[in-house]
């Protein structure tokens, strides 16, 4: 009983896996026009977030939004690196 | 000398060594901007509310030497305010040299602004402070009257930058501001609406008037604040509520008109006076540009004030010779 559930999980991770690939592979790599569409997206968001934290009152509501300032710009950072690096590597 | 006191003596040594070495590390602690981005285009309606006023009069009261300085001081009269003036050029210059307008800290007094111009005069830059129209938080303010004298206070620092700018010892394609603490929220207005300045250092400056009403240790705004919470008859946290309407000439909401690489910001790592929360909030408002850490808290950054001055003019020297 144990061994056929280990198997069947099995089967689901590689058959996840399998499709995974195969949607990347239907999708293609990001061009850089979709990366900077992705960074306005971003920065759009993160002006919202400034309003939120400048109109809450909250203290934890404040900290809440500053937080997530926080992991806007590390995804903006993100999407700058892969943007140069897709840039550089000749990208679409 | 008993083994104790050996034992004692060491580990005193080894605690000022630690500390030595957090001094000298934690000033060279340096992030920089990763993921830079251009300024938003400044709307209209902004541009109109901030216009450079004319200054009506001017008027010198007298020229001295200090050090390698030569401060040319007098009064000029903006927007029917009279204000004391100090403009400050190197001693010994060959020709125009860059222009730095000083913004002190709230509680920022002469002997202050002197040390950070003579020091910048050594370094061959010219350097400025014009008087702010009224003392902020100084006159139980409404918040109207606050957003407002903030608006008036930066409108007359760019007269001030603009006649600064026509002086013959000053390059006019060379011009920045140097802002600590309060000084560091202005600039940031200025800097939004100032399309001349090249160069913004805003040093232990942060964002949200709204936040630091309440929990700074800042004394001067914590006072305002209470009187202004006796007079309405209203709590602290209903004052926060009416100031988040009423002050809309925030920095960290016309931070996105500066482009992120004039930007050096520079943080005290124990700062209670500008909490974390408020500095972190400026940077990521002003897309995160370089940034240097201080040891210290807000006022005992005072130390460190020759290296926040090296900061200061390396990276103007740097953004002045990208841009000629």
């Amino acid at each position: 009983m144990r061994a056929r559930a280990r198997l069947a999980g099995l089967a689901l991770v590689v058959a996840s896996l399998a499709g995974c690939r195969t949607l990347a592979q239907e999708r293609g790599p990001a061009t850089t026009a979709e990366i900077d569409a992705a960074i306005e997206r971003v920065d759009a968001m993160h002006e919202q977030v400034i309003e939120l934290t400048l109109i809450s009152t909250l203290d934890a509501e404040k900290a809440f939004w500053v937080k997530l300032l926080d992991r806007l710009g590390d995804q903006r950072e993100e999407l700058t690196t892969v943007r140069d690096a897709s840039a550089a590597g000749g990208g679409r | 000398m008993s083994g104790q006191d050996r034992i004692d003596r060491r580990a005193a040594l080894g605690l000022l060594g630690a500390g030595a070495a957090s001094v000298v590390t934690g000033c060279s602690t340096v992030i920089g901007a990763r993921s830079p981005r251009m300024a938003r285009a400044l709307p209209d309606d902004l541009a109109g509310r901030y216009a450079v006023p004319e200054i009506t009069a001017v008027r010198p009261e007298g020229t001295d030497e200090i050090g390698r300085a030569i401060r040319h001081g007098g009064r000029m009269d903006v927007l029917g305010h009279d204000l004391a003036y100090d403009f400050y050029v190197p001693a010994r210059a060959d020709g125009p040299v860059p222009f730095l307008l000083n913004l002190p800290i709230l509680a920022g007094d002469k002997p202050v602004n002197r040390m950070v111009c003579k020091r910048l005069a050594c370094f061959g830059i010219a350097s400025g402070t014009i008087e702010r129209p009224g003392n902020l938080f100084r006159q139980c303010e409404t918040l109207e009257q606050l957003n407002e004298n903030l608006v008036l206070t930066v409108r007359i620092q760019r007269a001030f930058v603009d006649w600064a700018a026509q002086r013959d010892e000053v390059r006019s394609d060379e011009l920045g501001v140097v802002g600590v603490s309060m000084g560091g929220m202005v600039g940031t207005l200025l800097g939004a609406v100032e399309p001349r300045l090249r160069t913004l250092s805003l040093c232990l400056a942060g964002a949200d008037f709204t936040d630091l009403l309440i929990p700074t240790t800042a004394r001067r705004a914590n006072a305002w604040g209470r009187q202004r919470t006796d007079i309405a008859g209203i709590s602290m946290r209903e004052l926060q509520a009416r100031a988040s309407q009423s002050l809309v000439d925030e920095p960290a909401r016309l931070a996105r008109y500066i482009e992120t690489e004039k930007v050096l910001f520079v943080t005290a790592r124990y700062d209670t006076t500008m909490p974390a929360r408020n500095s972190d909030l400026l940077w990521e408002a002003l897309g995160r540009p370089e940034r240097k850490y201080l040891p210290f808290e807000h006022y005992t950054a005072i130390l460190a004030i020759d290296w926040m001055i090296d900061a200061v003019v390396t990276h103007s020297r740097r953004r002045f010779a990208g841009l000629a």
